[in-house]
């Protein structure tokens, strides 16, 4: 009982593929302290899933990673495949876009009538996989709302600090915001 | 077996009785001298009628009689299991149709939202584990009916009055609801509507429907009022019984009716009793059979009520220690207290259950390290491969006693089985010395301290809880393991009185063959007693309870006059649930007596219950100025049934007979090894003291008893701890 | 001090005159904590070394007697709330108000202990007045006392040994009238603090264990639930005074030096573990995450003129797991207004504090530990920490549960990296309740709230399955909806026509959000009056959250409908009175219900006067779901159609792209080949639908630059903007000058 708990790349794989039963699902939620080798299993999951060879160096949501293409080059990548550049700069800059204004628009998405936001005040923002139209995000905000990053890692610390396996190509500056490098260059 | 079998109450001179629990199934079978001897067999849940056999066979042939020989004699035979309760855990009861209030149809999928029941603190902390439990019907299968019956309101007749009918009952709706069930193949239908527990008359009219409906097609499908199972307040509680009875006690009934035939085939020609979660035993017809859930541990309860009785103890809190649990329950007033709220398996019954609090660790729990060096004990249980000492494959509390030699392992179960003391103390070093760096037998006793410590913890909530001082509480320890553990557990609880019995292994079913024969009737009702009350008022009040506390007294009559008893023996105990107008919990206060003639006999009550509420809040709470409110008229209703007695015996000296004497051990008692002398059970006599550091050893169970604390042999054979 | 003076009078005694005082003791605990990074200085658990089993048995006992005083004192209560309902709380703290265990009930509240004794200590209460033994404090102040809202009424009492405070013994629960000028236990259109109700700063209403005689006229003159409320008191007062006792009888076992070493580390033990839980299971980095919410007053609110007008409330945090646990920004979140949902730091810690308390001290002893874990910045004059000593705090949890779904949302974010999986679901807290005030045929006044909805909620989708219904409740680890049988008694003349589940209503996803409740209450026989007012829990006129989970959409807006003037009795003739806000719509559309006067109410409403038959329908608890819509399991669809769990195949055929037929007995099956179809055309249509981010993002600047927003937008990114974070975010995002601001619409 003193040593790490550890769990296995089955039972990973079932929570992965939303396969897992409701008493390993408790054991896991029960467990004194999680499991310390967790991460490594996981991505070992998620590699053998997708069809492409970069490597995996985290898991972003459901079909979207940050992986390196090499030294020096982290991106976010689709599970089909398709490309979305530099980690650092919003992925949802180089998505495509369906934005619901009107109360009609908005009806096919919530249920019953007065669930759905308010026109004018709301809008709701569809973010898409140029490639395999994959829903990636969702936003619901006023018009206006700057696209916001949900989630920018630290992966050298994460890495070094975290899990004691520093990147080959860790350095001080990976850990920023880059997406208004993108929109400068717009205008 | 027709429910007009004369109980054999009359003749025969042996009382049985037997607790089926997870495990092991106990027998108890009590001689005309009060004395009694115990049976023990394993548990098989697949064929409860070859555990039943089994073990009266073995507690017969210990007193050189035959299980016919002794089904002969029966005077009581009373069987206690856990089978209700597996049917609940397994799902695998009656297919469920309800008609339930229009608009509450999802209110089984619903559960008011409690899906928190039976955690820790720990565990309901951490929201992810909220879970809801099994239904016990399938969503499709509940329809609701158009009716509206209100239940009056708080302030009191300010606004219509309770059991006003709002909306009709929907005749039409309940013909169709009762066909679809039909169709999707039900086997019993349950109706619960709002506030039938203050008006059952639309639960009623849609039952004689739907009974009518089934009897057409020539069916033959019970149908099952909420109202007629748990006539008391809270829809979702009330819902929870109506199901328990609809899904799981008809069946249990069937297995039940099979050990009692056993029973008659053995020769036995009386009726096979169970027990009530809030204490009685009633035979297998009861109508509301799904209340003897848990007639295993109420039988210990009962078992200490009846101690109690003979002891003349007011107040005792029990603790029962097994191979996979610790229960502790409470007596108050030489009655068995009734829990606020009964949860089981998840479920939130609306059931009076007797107070008892439960840890899942018994002397089969697993003992574990976890990576902070913190130390667990159980859940998980070796249950009857007791530890690492016989055939379990890891350390459990039991090991550790052997280990440190409190129990002898040439002597469990009178020698039956050896324990391998050596296998237990490398198990004790490897998985928790070593880890900590300790020396075993630190290890061991650190161990011992902290179950003891948490069962100690448990025993204080328990009383404290409930607002309850230990001074006024006997302490009693039975299960196998309690006496092995009371030094530890009652260390630093100041109890008026410490005491263990010299057949605490089968306490409970001792205590199941302690069982009165009693039915609780109970009736919810909205009566409001404001302070500025007038005489007429208070009358009309009095004779409401007065009617109430008759029609019950009628209904009992007839029901155990159905049962095989005389109605003329049958005695009655009577109360109230009162409570301060606008609280909305009520309080069980019981009366002196069933006379309710007028305002008067109101002030006594109100007296009552206000000496009640004193006993368990500070004075802070009390609110007399709000005025009181009637929210549950109840009675029980008790039959004579056959008591063993607990006999006498002259005291003898108090040094015990050398004869008693077996051995010198030597033990790591807490800090330090300690020489301890061993005695054997059946050679002490009343009157002896045992002086620490002893260990009393039996076949059942060991005692110990710590350096300076002595044990007192009393004319009851009762062990009393100092 | 004037207990010492006394002390000293009696009996002189050298431990007393040299006991610190209140604002002396707060000096050195912050000292010690800020020098050293360790709660209180302690940097070895010397006692929990030594003696393991000794220190795990002081706190067993010290925790045992906080549950054990909820298991008794509840029982004493008149609001269900309190007494099933996870709508109450114990608590034992250090001198400082720092918490060392606690009872079940909402636990948040731990957080906000210090707040009101601290204020103590800085006005020198135990200077001026003297703190003895067994005084009784009451406190449901949000500036003074950290209270979210004055209906989480707090009593506090002090545990003296030898003239010096050495703990608290504290008591919470939610009353169900507090005698503002809207009734009820939210003061709903309240815009300032006078207009709150019953507000008291911390101050002494009893002596030795009691109430004084004056404090029972308090609660019968100012509130209209005085009984309920009297109960509830000697409720909490009941729980302290067990606990009260149990701290000195443990104080004197194991003796004053070891206690006063004890609770600091007991404290310092469980922030190391709540640290070190949340370093092995968040990835590090930054979380950013919005909410939000319309305050709509204007023309509802005429009499305060400044203060009708509708705010569009804007939530924004950033949460940043680090070295020293994890951090919290706030800044671009709204300004404070002239309306009932400001907060104040202790009323949002409540809030922030409910999901870290979920994820990282279930393991460990629940003690003010985490609070040194958790770094909190909310900007001075935003709605969570407002400039204004004059705010209102009525109602601040309809937009402070945001802020906890926002951070909560990011532990769930980064546990979903980490690989976590099983603790990643969908955060949500969308409550609902009602209240109001009504005076019955026999002219008896009297106040209520029915908060069932406040009892639980759906729980968002699991990103590896659906949420389930009515499962947990964000606020409070004791999920219970009560039962009607209970509600309807306090409330005379409104009766249940239903009480169940919303069909569809919840986000969809791959994963969908458990479906949230609504229930139908019908007015008979109102007597002279009854009035009802709806504190719109959770959201409102938008989802709970900005952000869907990974492509799911965000759980919808709770709401309600009023339907006055109606046929009911016909209705009920048939025996098909609505049950749910669904039916009442699809009824009145199909002129079943015939009602003179409906009204959706998608934010609070004004007190409506119920009449007989009058209805009042209410939605909430709804939850967000998880993933792609279009990847949802289709024979997941069907199921949901045949339970009616999804009641309109064409709205789920256009959102999942699911092709089914329904036979004669109504159930649905599936048409594969046609699914595959339908979903292939979806697919293309996102495409085709949708633009380029660029192309996008350049039209939507000018709209920007320009302005050209609903008043309330525009006033929203004014009020953002004035907190640089947001204003940097804002202007670089939308490459526009740094001193860009949004004219008023």
């Amino acid at each position: 009982m003193s040593d790490d708990i550890s769990i296995s790349k089955g039972i990973i794989e079932q929570l992965v593929d939303g396969k897992i039963d409701d008493d390993n699902l408790e054991r896991l939620l029960k467990l004194p302290k999680k499991d310390s080798g967790r991460f490594f299993k996981y991505i070992e999951v998620l590699q053998d899933k997708v069809s492409w060879k970069d490597k995996i160096l985290l898991r972003l949501s459901d079909k979207l990673y940050i992986v390196s293409k090499g030294p020096g080059i982290r991106i976010t990548k689709c599970e089909c495949g398709y490309e979305f550049g530099d980690y650092r700069s919003n992925w949802k800059l180089n998505s495509k876009i369906r934005v619901r204004k009107t109360a009609e628009e908005m009806k096919a998405v919530y249920d019953p009538t007065p669930a759905v936001p308010e026109a004018g005040w709301q809008e709701i923002r569809e973010y898409f996989c140029p490639s395999c139209a994959t829903q990636h995000a969702v936003e619901v905000v006023p018009p206006g709302y700057p696209i916001v990053m949900e989630m920018l890692p630290d992966l050298d610390k994460f890495y070094n600090e975290y899990l004691g396996k520093p990147l080959s190509d860790a350095s001080s500056d990976w850990y920023q915001d880059k997406t208004s490098d993108t929109t400068s260059s717009w205008k | 077996m027709s429910t007009t079998a004369p109980a054999k109450v009359d003749t025969g001179d042996l009382i049985l009785a037997l607790d089926a629990g997870g495990t092991m199934t106990d027998a108890i079978l009590v001689k005309p001298d009060g004395t009694f001897t115990v049976g023990k067999s394993i548990s098989r849940k697949e064929d409860q009628q070859r555990s039943y056999r089994d073990s009266v066979a073995d507690a017969a042939q210990s007193i050189g009689l035959t299980s016919e020989e002794v089904h002969k004699r029966l005077a009581a035979d009373v069987y206690c299991g856990t089978g209700m309760l597996n049917t609940i855990l397994t799902g695998d009861g009656r297919k469920v149709g309800l008609l339930v209030t229009r608009g509450f149809e999802d209110l089984t999928v619903m559960e008011g939202g409690l899906s928190y029941l039976g955690q820790s603190q720990a565990e309901s902390l951490h929201q992810q584990l909220h879970k809801h439990t099994r239904p016990l019907v399938e969503p499709k299968n509940v329809l609701g009916v158009s009716e509206r019956i209100g239940g009056g309101c708080y302030l009191g007749e300010i606004h219509l009055p309770a059991g006003h009918v709002l909306i009709p009952l929907n005749e039409d709706q309940v013909i169709s609801g009762t066909k679809k069930l039909l169709e999707e193949g039900c086997e019993v239908i349950g109706i619960l509507f709002l506030y039938s527990f203050v008006d059952p008359r639309h639960e009623h009219q849609a039952k004689g429907i739907a009974e009518k409906i089934i009897k057409d097609k020539g069916l033959e499908i019970p149908v099952v009022c909420s109202a007629d199972v748990a006539p008391v307040a809270k829809e979702n509680s009330r819902l929870k019984s109506l199901l328990f009875q609809c899904f799981a006690a008809e069946q249990v009934r069937a297995s039940l009716l099979d050990v009692e035939k056993a029973a008659r085939e053995l020769g036995f020609d009386g009726r096979l009793l169970t027990l009530l979660s809030y204490g009685g035993a009633v035979n297998m017809d009861y109508t509301r059979l799904y209340e003897t859930m848990i007639s295993g541990p109420v039988g210990g309860l009962i078992g200490a009520q009846f101690l109690g009785n003979v002891l003349d103890l007011d107040n005792i809190v029990t603790a029962d220690m097994g191979g996979t649990s610790f229960d502790v329950g409470l007596i108050i007033d030489k009655r068995i207290g009734i829990a606020k709220s009964a949860d089981i398996a998840g479920h939130r019954l609306a059931l009076p259950m007797v107070e008892l609090d439960s840890a899942g660790q018994g002397a089969g729990s697993v003992v574990w390290v976890d990576e902070y060096k913190r130390l667990h004990v159980g859940p998980e249980s070796a249950g009857a491969a007791v530890g690492i000492c016989l055939n379990y494959d890891r350390l459990t509390v039991t090991d550790i006693n052997v280990a440190l030699g409190y129990v002898d392992p040439n002597y469990f179960l009178g020698g039956q089985v050896k324990l391998d003391k050596e296998l237990a103390l490398k198990a004790l070093k490897e998985t928790v010395a070593d880890p900590l760096g300790l020396d075993v037998y630190e290890a061991g006793a650190g161990l011992l301290q902290i179950i003891n410590t948490e069962m100690n913890d448990l025993l204080r909530t328990m009383i404290a809880s409930k607002g309850y001082d230990t001074h006024d509480f006997t302490m009693l320890y039975y299960g196998g393991a309690g006496p092995v553990h009371m030094y530890g557990f009652a260390e630093g609880i100041e109890f008026k009185d410490v005491i263990t019995i010299p057949w605490a292994a089968g306490f409970s079913a001792f205590g199941a063959a302690c069982a009165e024969y009693m039915h609780r009737y109970d009736r919810g009702t909205r009566a409001l007693i404001p302070n500025q009350s007038g005489d007429d008022h208070l009358a009309k009040i009095a004779k409401d309870i007065h009617t109430t506390w008759r029609e019950m007294e009628h209904e009992a009559r007839i029901q155990m006059k159905a049962e095989g008893i005389d109605p003329a023996t049958v005695t009655f105990r009577y109360g109230v649930s009162a409570r301060y107008m606008g609280q909305i919990e009520s309080f069980n206060t019981a009366l002196e007596n069933g006379v309710m003639d007028g305002p008067n006999d109101i002030q006594t009550m109100i007296d009552a219950f206000e000496t009640m509420y004193s006993k368990v809040y500070p004075e802070g709470a009390k609110f007399g100025s709000a005025g009181y409110s009637l929210t549950d008229i109840h009675l029980e209703a008790i039959a004579d049934k056959p008591q063993p007695k607990l006999l006498r015996h002259e005291l003898s000296n108090p040094e015990p007979d050398p004869s008693a004497f077996v051995e010198k051990r030597d033990v790591y008692h807490k800090d330090g090894w300690v020489s301890f002398n061993v005695w054997e059970m059946g050679e002490l006599k009343a009157g002896n003291t045992v002086k620490g550091p002893s260990i009393i050893r039996d076949p059942m169970t060991t005692v110990v008893i710590p350096p300076n604390k002595k044990m007192y042999i009393d004319e009851y054979l009762i062990l009393h701890y100092s | 001090m004037a207990t010492i003076e006394k002390e000293v009078l009696n009996q002189p005694n050298m431990t007393a005159i040299t006991a610190p005082t209140l604002a002396e003791a707060v000096e050195k605990r912050d000292r010690l904590t800020k020098a050293t990074g360790h709660y209180y200085g302690v940097e070895e658990l010397s006692l929990k070394e030594a003696d393991p089993i000794r220190y795990e048995r002081f706190y067993s006992k010290l925790h045992s007697a906080v549950l054990a005083a909820r298991e008794s004192a509840r029982y004493v209560a008149a609001s269900p709330g309190s007494r099933e309902m996870g709508e109450c709380l114990w608590g034992v703290t250090t001198a400082e108000g720092d918490t060392l265990a606690v009872s079940l009930g909402f636990l948040s509240h731990t957080a906000i202990f210090p707040v009101a004794i601290r204020y103590m200590a800085a006005n020198n209460y135990d200077v001026n007045d003297g703190i003895e033994d067994g005084d009784v404090y009451g406190v449901s102040d949000g500036l003074t006392g950290g209270v979210p809202h004055p209906a989480d009424f707090y009593s506090f009492v002090p545990i003296v040994v030898e003239g010096e405070v050495v703990a608290w013994a504290v008591g919470i629960n939610h009353l169900m009238e507090n005698g503002a000028p809207v009734a009820g236990s939210w003061a709903t259109f309240s815009v300032d603090t006078f207009m709150d109700g019953l507000v008291v700063p911390p101050m002494r209403t009893g002596r030795k264990l009691k109430q004084e005689s004056w404090w029972k006229a308090i609660w019968e003159r100012r509130t209209r639930a005085a009984t309920m409320n009297i109960l509830d008191d000697k409720m909490r007062l009941a729980g302290c005074a067990m606990i009260h006792e149990a701290t000195h009888k443990l104080i004197a076992e194991f003796g004053i030096d070891y206690y006063k070493q004890a609770i600091r580390e007991v404290i310092e033990e469980s922030r190391r573990r709540v640290v070190d839980n949340m370093k092995s299971t968040m990835v590090p980095g930054t979380y950013t995450g919005a909410a939000f919410r319309m305050a709509q007053y204007k023309g509802l609110q005429t009499i305060w003129s400044h203060a009708d007008k509708n705010t569009l409330i804007h939530i924004r945090a950033s949460v940043e797991p680090n070295e020293d646990g994890l951090k919290i920004d706030t800044e671009g979140t709204s300004r404070w207004g002239h309306h009932a949902y400001n907060a104040t730091p202790g009323a949002s810690d409540a809030a922030v504090f409910l999901g870290m308390i979920n994820s990282f001290s279930h393991n460990t002893k629940v003690t003010a530990g985490i609070e040194l874990a958790v770094q909190r910045n909310y900007p001075k004059g935003s709605i969570l920490n407002p400039d204004s000593e004059f705010t209102s705090n009525a109602n601040p949890w309809a937009q402070t549960v945001t802020l906890n779904n926002i951070g909560f949302g990011a532990v769930s974010r980064a546990m979903f990296s980490f690989g976590y999986l099983e603790e990643a679901f969908c955060i949500d807290g969308n409550w609902g309740a009602w209240q109001g005030q009504g005076t019955a045929e026999d002219g008896t006044g009297y106040g209520f709230t029915n908060f069932e909805w406040l009892g639980g909620s759906s729980r968002g989708a699991w990103c590896f399955k659906d949420g389930e219904p009515l499962v947990w409740a964000a606020w409070s680890q004791m999920a219970t909806i009560g039962d009607a049988e209970e509600f309807e008694s306090t409330v005379p003349p409104m009766f249940y026509l239903g009480r169940k589940l919303l069909p569809g209503y919840f986000g969809a996803g791959k994963y969908r959000g458990g479906p949230g409740q609504s229930a139908v209450h019908w007015c008979v026989e109102p007597g002279k009056h009854i009035g009802i007012t709806r504190p719109n829990g959770g959201l409102s006129t938008t989802a709970s959250v900005a952000l869907g989970m990974n492509g799911a959409y965000p759980g919808p807006s709770s709401f309600m409908i009023s339907a006055r003037g109606t046929n009911l009795d016909e209705v009920n003739a048939k025996g098909l009175a609505p049950r749910d806000a669904r039916e009442l719509l699809e009824m009145t559309d199909s002129g079943l219900l015939k009602v003179d006067d409906l009204k959706v109410w998608k934010t609070d409403c004004p007190e409506l006067s119920m009449g007989h038959n009058d209805l009042f329908v209410d939605a909430a608890g709804s939850s967000g779901g998880w993933g792609d819509p279009l990847e949802r399991d289709p024979s997941a669809v069907i199921a949901d159609l045949n339970s009616g769990t999804c009641p309109d195949y064409d709205f789920v055929n256009e959102m999942h792209g699911v092709v089914a037929a329904q036979d004669e007995r109504g159930s649905w099956s599936l048409d594969v080949a046609a699914t595959e179809i339908k979903r292939a055309a979806l697919r293309q249509a996102r495409l085709d639908d949708s633009v380029d981010v660029k192309d996008w993002w350049e039209e939507e600047r000018e709209i920007v630059k320009n302005a050209a927003f609903f008043p309330e937008v525009g006033l929203m990114y004014n009020e953002s903007l004035s907190f640089d974070k947001f204003r940097n975010e804002f202007t670089s995002f939308w490459n526009l000058p740094r001193e860009f601001n949004v004219l008023e619409g």
